[in-house]
C-alpha cells in the first residue's frame, strides 16, 4: 500500500534538534574520540603520541588482570540481574495479592528507586562499616568471619547485595504494572482450571509477564555493567586486590588514575562491543520465546 | 451433572456494601436458570460466589449435594464463561481448552480426544493451532465455550457471555448455547441484563434488584404475574405503564374519578394502588377510562407503538397495537384495558397485591 505523502515542514526538525545536538555532543563525539584514542599510545605526560593500530587492544585482551576483571564482571552482572529480577518478581507478586494497606507496601517497596547508585553505595558502605556497620556486626555475630576489606568473596557479596537492593525497586514497579495489566478474568479463569497456585504462576502469570521480564533483563544487564560504577567507587574501589574490579571501573582507574588514555579507550570500546553483543544475543534467543 | 442449592446466601464487602441479601434457590439437575437484573443488582456477585471467586459472607452454597463454601474454585467441578472470554492469550486454542484437563492429570490421548470432540461440536477444528488474538469475536466466544464443555463439569456458569458480540451473532450464539446445554444436559446458571436473552434461554428466571431475588419463576410466570412493580417494569419491552390510583370498594378510581370498571372487578383491599398495564393489553376505546394526549406514534410495520401523556398524572404510558390502522399523530386519546389484565401493586412496598 502506498502511503500518502504530505509537504514537509521544517518545524519537526527544530523540535528534534536539541535532542540530536545532545546525542552528538555527549555521545557520538566522545565515543568517536574513544575509538580514535584507542589506536594511540601516549607517554605518561602527554608529550608525544604514536599511532599504534591494534596494540592497545592486544595488550588489553592478553592481560590477565583484564581477563580476571572481565570474568568478575560477567559473573557479577549475571548474579545482579538474576537476583534483582527474581526478588522484584517475588515482591511484586506478593504485593499484588495484598488487599489491606496495599499502597503503603507498594510505596515502601518503590522508595529505594529514588536513591542514586553512589548514595546506595554510601548507605551500603555504612551498613558494612567494620566499626559501626550493623550488617557487618550481624554477619560476624552469626559466625561468618565477614570482612570485605580483606576477603574478595565477602567484598563481591557486599557489592552484589547493594547493587541488587538498589535495582529491585525499579524492577518491582515494572512487574507490578505488568501484573496489573493481566486481566483479572484471565487469572480467575485459571483459578477454575488449576488448583495449584505455584503451577498457575508458572503457566499463566509468568508467561504473561514475559515481555516485562525480557525488557527488565536487557535493562538490568546494562545496569550491572555500567551503572554499578557508583556503588563500587564508593564502597570497595575495586578491591581488595581487584576482586570487585568491574570492567567499567577498570576503564576509569586505568584511564583517569593511571593516565593510560589509549589502553583505557580500547577497554571501553571492547566493553561497548560486549554489551552490544549481549543485547543482540538476548534479542535473538530470548525474545523469540516472548509472546507480546 | 448436579443440582445447585443456595440457602440464605449473603454477601457483604468490607466497605459495608451489601451486595447479595438472603438469596434462596434450588436449581434442579439440568435446569437452565438465568439471573436477570440491572447493573449493580448483585447478580454477577451471586454467580461468582457459586464459582468460588467471591467468598460467601453467610449462607450455604451446595453443588451436587456437597457444601462448597470452603472448596476452592478448581475443586468445585464447575466451568465458567466470562464476559470478555478470559482466554489465555499466550496459548493456542488447543492448549486453552486442554489446560484444565492437563491440570487434572488426564492422560494425553484422552485430553486430545476430548478437545477434538469439543472442537468438532463448536466448529473449531481448523483453528486449534491459532492464538486467541487471531480469532474473531464469535470464534473466541466458541473457544470459551469449548474450554467449559471439555471438562464435562457439574455446572456451567455464564457471566454475560454474549454482551461483547454484535446483535446478529448474539442471537446466533444464544441459540447455540441453549442447544448445547440441552444436548449435554448440564445445569447452567446464566447472568445477563438483557431480558430477551433471559426470556429465551431460561427454564427459570431469578430477577434481582438491590441484592434481593425479587422473583423466581418461569419466564412466563414472571411476565404474566410479576411479583413486584420493579419486576413488572423491568421485564417487557416497551415497559409496563404504571398509573396511580385508589381502590374503593373493589372499584378503581384514577385521579378521584371512577375508572368505570365494574364494582368488585378488583380483588384488592381499599386504599392507594399502583396499577400496571402491559402495552399490548391496552386498546383504543371511545369511552376508555384512561385519558391522555398522544405524543408520538411509531410505526414498526407489524405493530404501532403509541406514546401518550396521561391527563392529571404527569405519567407517560406506552401502548402497542397490532396492525397498521391509522392513528392520529396527536390529540386526545382514550384507552381501556381488561380488568383481568391489570396488575396491582402496593405503592409503598412495590409488592403485588392479590389480584
Amino acid at each position: 500500500m502506498k502511503r500518502a505523502q504530505f509537504g514537509h515542514s521544517p518545524i519537526p526538525y527544530l523540535f528534534v534538534g536539541p535532542q540530536l545536538a545532545i546525542i552528538v555532543v555527549f555521545f557520538l563525539w566522545p565515543a568517536g574520540q574513544a575509538v580514535y584514542q584507542s589506536f594511540l599510545l601516549q607517554d605518561a605526560f602527554g608529550l608525544s603520541t604514536r599511532f599504534v593500530w591494534f596494540r592497545n587492544y592486544e595488550d588489553t585482551i592478553l592481560n590477565t588482570v583484564w581477563l580476571e576483571s572481565a570474568g568478575f564482571t560477567l559473573l557479577f552482572s549475571a548474579l545482579v540481574s538474576f537476583f534483582s529480577i527474581a526478588v522484584a518478581l517475588l515482591l511484586a507478586v506478593r504485593a499484588n495479592e495484598v488487599i489491606h494497606a496495599a499502597n503503603a507496601y507498594k510505596t515502601l517497596l518503590i522508595w529505594a528507586y529514588a536513591v542514586a547508585p553512589p548514595v546506595a553505595g554510601l548507605i551500603g558502605g555504612l551498613m558494612f562499616n567494620p566499626f559501626i556497620g550493623d550488617l557487618y556486626h550481624l554477619f560476624n555475630a552469626a559466625g561468618w568471619d565477614f570482612n570485605h576489606t580483606r576477603d574478595g568473596f565477602d567484598a563481591s557479596f557486599m557489592v552484589i547485595l547493594i547493587a541488587v537492593w538498589k535495582q529491585v525497586s525499579i524492577n518491582f514497579i515494572f512487574f507490578l504494572a505488568g501484573l496489573q495489566g493481566i486481566p483479572a478474568s484471565v487469572q480467575e479463569a485459571a483459578r477454575l482450571d488449576c488448583r495449584s497456585d505455584e503451577r498457575r504462576f508458572w503457566t499463566i502469570t509468568f508467561p504473561l509477564l514475559a515481555p516485562t521480564s525480557f525488557f527488565l533483563l536487557v535493562i538490568n544487564v546494562t545496569y550491572a555493567f555500567f551503572e554499578t560504577f557508583g556503588i563500587i567507587d564508593v564502597t570497595t574501589r575495586g578491591g581488595p586486590g581487584g576482586a570487585t574490579n568491574t570492567l567499567v571501573y577498570k576503564v576509569y582507574t586505568d584511564g583517569f588514575l593511571g593516565a593510560d588514555l589509549g589502553g583505557s579507550s580500547a577497554q571501553s570500546v571492547i566493553l561497548l562491543l560486549m554489551v552490544l553483543g549481549l543485547t543482540v544475543l538476548q534479542f535473538r534467543f530470548i525474545e523469540r520465546k516472548v509472546h507480546y | 451433572m448436579a443440582d445447585i442449592r443456595l440457602s440464605q446466601v449473603e454477601k457483604r464487602y468490607p466497605n459495608g456494601a451489601h451486595a447479595v441479601r438472603g438469596v434462596c434457590v434450588d436449581i434442579a439437575d439440568g435446569e437452565f436458570v438465568v439471573l436477570l437484573g440491572p447493573s449493580g443488582c448483585g447478580k454477577s456477585t451471586l454467580l461468582r460466589m457459586v464459582a468460588g471467586l467471591e467468598e460467601i459472607t453467610e449462607g450455604e452454597v451446595a453443588i451436587g449435594g456437597a457444601l462448597v463454601n470452603d472448596v476452592s474454585p478448581a475443586d468445585r467441578d464447575i466451568a465458567m464463561v466470562f464476559q470478555n472470554y478470559a482466554l489465555y492469550p499466550h496459548m493456542s486454542v488447543f492448549k486453552n481448552m486442554a489446560y484444565g484437563l492437563i491440570n487434572r492429570r488426564f492422560p494425553k490421548e484422552e485430553v486430545r480426544a476430548k478437545v477434538e470432540a469439543a472442537a468438532d461440536m463448536l466448529q473449531l477444528r481448523d483453528y486449534l493451532d491459532r492464538r486467541p488474538h487471531q480469532l474473531s469475536g464469535g470464534q473466541r466466544q466458541r473457544v470459551a465455550m469449548g474450554r467449559a464443555i471439555v471438562r464435562e463439569p457439574k455446572a456451567f456458569l455464564f457471566d454475560e457471555p454474549l454482551s461483547n458480540l454484535d446483535a446478529k451473532l448474539r442471537v446466533h450464539m444464544r441459540v447455540e448455547i441453549k442447544q448445547l446445554q440441552r444436548r449435554l444436559g448440564i445445569t447452567a446458571l446464566y447472568v445477563t441484563h438483557d431480558q430477551v436473552e433471559a426470556m429465551t434461554l431460561a427454564d427459570r428466571l431469578i430477577v434481582m434488584n438491590g441484592g434481593v431475588a425479587e422473583q423466581i419463576g418461569t419466564p412466563l410466570e414472571v411476565y404474566e404475574r410479576p411479583a413486584s412493580a420493579f419486576v413488572a417494569t423491568f421485564i417487557g419491552s416497551p415497559a409496563m405503564a404504571m398509573l396511580r390510583g385508589r381502590v374503593d370498594g373493589g372499584a378503581l378510581r384514577l385521579d378521584g374519578q371512577p375508572a368505570g370498571l365494574p364494582s368488585g372487578a378488583l380483588k384488592a383491599p381499599d386504599g392507594p394502588v399502583t396499577v400496571g398495564v402491559r402495552p399490548e393489553d391496552l386498546r383504543l376505546a371511545e369511552d376508555g377510562w384512561i385519558a391522555g394526549r398522544i405524543e408520538l406514534v411509531e410505526h414498526l410495520g407489524a405493530d404501532q407503538v403509541l406514546h401518550a401523556a396521561l391527563d392529571g398524572q404527569g405519567e407517560r404510558l406506552i401502548a402497542r397495537f397490532a396492525g397498521a390502522e391509522s392513528l392520529p399523530a396527536d390529540g386526545p386519546v382514550r384507552l381501556a384495558a381488561d380488568p383481568a389484565k391489570l396488575h396491582l401493586f402496593c405503592p409503598e412496598s412495590g409488592r403485588r397485591l392479590a389480584a
